[in-house]
């Protein structure tokens, strides 16, 4: 390792450091500006920030398995999971680059040092690919095992699945420091953040789509006999180059598929090599001044906000509309939910799901998972920011911190969680062709995400904004929002066609929902008073 | 030990520095005052070799910024003027990291991290993370970072920053000794008594460019005035601070 850091020009001890120092910095959970009272102090459990997105990733993995299970080629089933793969590492990435590959403090604080920015570099991919590689491998181990167990491979297809995975996944990462520093050349870094946040959601909708595509054509066996290689232009498809390292390593590769897999190689080291020649202290600091350089602005759309004109109100509503702006872990958990439910929606028209519940049928699960999570995600994601440490003006002005935090709730509740029911009412007026219907079921959908969004609220009570993001902390609590917001959604609609046979238990209904949601609200404020006593700044 | 040619720098079309020829000798203390955006923090950073200048040439130490950074930055500290630090990292962490970054040996590293950090009296929390200290604290250890590899040539931008008066004092007597032992220390702040007190040589910047040098009282009388407050203010001045304080207060509603 000595040698062949040195024979790259590279500083071993520094190297050693400086990658120390980056992985410790990631996995270390994130601070905030919220301390307590010795009388409110309690203590948590220390998480582990990259849990969240080796679970995702595992979760993932079920799925690809699945499929590796259905396609009876091996080349497809490869190129299956080395695109998941590639697409999951891109995505990380992209989303937060500033987060996971380089830093804007780095240039302050190691820019006066005598580091090289090769070894800088080269420390800070060292950190971006023991990242990747831990997502790629929880990605592929069970998708390569399906892989080998499903074909009779033996043990190497399952190498040959990992190897291939975490190949794509470096040269993935080598492409998105490349692309990312080349862009951010031309374009200022928070409007390409955004663009990027836009480019993730049509990625996702995409894959969306052909997942589905994929299952119905399993469903017809349309898929499963699909053998990739005999399809000429695949092999001028990179990711078929990665796909076919399974084969090669397995042994059943001829030479198309080892000349593929060494240019898979090749494409590797080439865009390690572009990105060294791009990610540097130099590119730290151009970021870092691109960071203070203004970005042209915009005259927003909207004026004051109805119910947010003034107190503790006006400055959460100030503060979510520059978040939505500005922070893009923010803007996905918002704009994230619309392929998805487009997604839904269009499978509830394939299998009748979008049917009017007040005739008997039960609704689209989906959807109603789609709309119960949203405002607990938001509500989660509203803990963090960038510009956390700007929490203190909370506690510097006679603000209410209570009534900051029911504020924040409010304004999930009125403006995301609102729109979102609008657009599904009108969705469901379309489908049901009775439009009192759809706002009846919109209005009782909503009041169970809002007493499920209180829920979250009561149980963790938080300051917005105040708490340090840190790499993938938030995984694990979106992952327990999803779970309880799966409950909520699946109950829902086992119950409600039933509900709905008769005029007075519907009323009954809506009238025990509001009845339910002013009883936690009550409660809701009352431990936000309580909690938020506590609370100081430190 | 520091010595610049007609040095440049432009930021995209702006001119932040023009043409500034100095030379600073070893021992010697050098006081860099400027209004906001005059161009010291510009200059810091390219005579640390953190950015490389438009026009012009430096040398520190004997080496040249733009063809050398890192024989540079090898032998200087740098306290910058935002405390910029890994915030999840402990004070210990961080200057271990500092010290592995200039190539001392782990051992008497930690050594003398721990001996630092007792005599900035932040032994007690030298395992917390740095985001749980405080400004001063912080302020402690960037100083601590700055002097861990024993530097020729200090840069210290608002070095007091948050220091309480106790500490402050130890550090004022700190610089003082490390320019007795023959260290260069450029020194660049906001808080005229220090620098007059402090600095052996004072140089004013504005707009980019020299607009005076000498020692505190030699700039005073250049300017017909009683103290480096009078000159700065005379120098410097956009327009009379009386003036200035009735319209912020008629801004204000009063």
């Amino acid at each position: 390792m000595e040698r062949l850091l040195k024979a790259l020009a590279i500083d071993a001890p520094q190297w050693r450091a400086l990658t120390r120092t980056y992985l410790l910095m990631d996995i270390r959970k994130s601070g905030g500006i919220m301390g307590r009272t010795a009388r409110g102090r309690r203590h948590s459990l220390t998480s582990i920030p990259y849990a969240g997105i080796v679970i995702a990733s595992l979760l993932n993995s079920i799925v690809i398995a699945v499929l590796m299970f259905v396609l009876d080629d091996v080349l497809t089933s490869a190129i299956v999971l080395v695109s998941m793969v590639g697409m999951n590492s891109s995505m990380l990435l992209l989303i937060d680059f500033t987060g996971f590959v380089v830093s804007t403090d780095d240039y302050w604080i190691v820019a006066p040092r005598p580091v090289s920015s090769r070894t800088y570099f080269a420390a800070r991919i060292a950190a971006v690919l023991v990242y990747v590689a831990g997502a790629a491998v929880a990605m592929s181990m069970a998708p390569s095992l399906m892989l080998s167990i499903s074909k009779g491979l033996g043990v190497l297809a399952v190498a040959g699945g990992m190897i291939a995975a975490l190949v794509c996944a470096v040269a993935a990462a080598g492409c998105v420091i490349s692309v990312y520093t080349f862009l951010v050349s031309y374009v200022h870094p928070r409007r390409l953040a955004r663009a990027l946040s836009s480019l993730q959601l049509v990625s996702s909708a995409v894959s969306l789509t052909g997942f589905y595509f994929v299952i119905r054509g399993i469903s017809g066996d349309t898929v499963r006999g699909v053998t990739a290689g005999e399809i000429a232009w695949i092999w001028y498809v990179p990711v078929t180059w990665f796909a076919a390292i399974v084969s090669a390593v397995a042994g059943i590769g001829g030479i198309r598929e080892w000349a593929a897999a060494t240019w898979a190689l090749g494409l590797t080291v080439v865009a390690l090599a572009t990105a060294a020649g791009r990610l540097s202290l130099e590119f730290a600091e151009r970021l870092a001044a691109a960071g203070t350089t203004p970005e042209r602005q915009r005259k927003g759309l909207l004026g004051r906000l109805p119910g947010f004109r003034e107190g503790e109100a006006y400055a959460i509503a100030t503060l979510v509309r520059a978040q939505f702006r500005y922070d893009m872990r923010f803007r996905f958990a918002i704009l994230g939910i619309v392929p998805v439910t487009i997604f839904y929606i269009f499978l509830g028209m394939e299998d009748g799901a979008l049917r009017d519940p007040f005739s008997g049928h039960g609704g689209a699960t989906p959807v109603y998972l789609a709309i119960t999570f949203l405002p607990m995600t938001l509500h989660s994601t509203m803990r963090y920011s960038e510009h956390w440490r700007a929490a203190w003006v909370f506690f510097a002005s006679p603000s209410d911190p209570a009534r900051l935090l029911v504020a924040a709730k409010n304004f999930v509740a009125i403006f995301f969680l609102g729109g979102y029911l609008l657009l599904m009412a009108a969705v469901w007026a379309w489908f049901y062709e009775r439009p009192w219907h759809a706002l009846v079921h919109a209005a009782v959908i909503g009041s169970l995400a809002h007493m499920l969004l209180q829920w979250a609220v009561l149980l963790n009570p938080s300051l917005p904004f105040a708490s340090e993001p840190r790499t993938a902390e938030q995984s694990s609590r979106v992952l327990s929002s999803f779970f309880i917001a799966s409950l909520g959604a699946s109950i829902g609609p086992i119950l409600l066609p039933f509900v709905y046979r008769r005029a007075w238990t519907t009323i009954a209904l809506l009238f025990i929902l509001t009845s339910a949601t002013v009883a936690l609200e009550l409660a809701l404020r009352r431990r936000a008073r309580e909690e938020m006593r506590n609370v100081e700044f430190g | 030990m520091i010595h610049t040619e007609r040095l440049g720098h432009d930021y995209g079309n702006t001119r932040a520095l023009h043409d500034l020829t100095l030379t600073v000798q070893p021992g010697e203390i050098l006081g860099f005052l400027g209004p906001n955006g005059a161009g010291k923090s510009t200059t810091v950073k390219i005579l640390a070799g953190m950015v490389r200048p438009t026009s012009g040439r430096a040398t520190v130490a004997g080496f040249d910024v733009a063809a050398q950074p890192l024989e540079v930055k090898r032998r200087v500290g740098y306290v910058p003027e935002a405390a910029a630090l890994y915030e999840s990292l402990t004070a210990r962490e961080y200057l271990q990291l500092v010290a592995a970054l200039h190539h001392q040996p782990f051992d008497s590293a930690r050594k003398q991290v721990h001996g630092l950090l007792e005599q900035l009296e932040l032994s007690s929390a030298m395992d917390q993370r740095l985001s749980e200290f405080s400004k001063g604290m912080k302020q402690k250890v960037l100083i601590a970072a700055a002097l861990l590899h024993r530097p020729e040539v200090v840069f210290l931008d608002e070095p007091l920053t948050g220091l309480d008066a106790n500490a402050a004092l130890v550090v004022k007597e700190l610089i003082r000794s490390l320019a007795a032992q023959g260290r260069t220390i450029f020194f660049c702040s906001h808080v005229l008594e220090v620098v007059e007190r402090v600095c052996n040589r004072i140089v004013i910047i504005d707009k980019g460019r020299v607009i005076a040098e000498g020692t505190a009282s030699e700039i005073a009388a250049q300017t017909g005035t009683t103290s480096l407050e009078g000159a700065f203010v005379s120098l410097t001045g956009r327009r009379d601070a009386a003036q200035a304080s009735q319209d912020l207060l008629r801004a204000l509603g009063n």
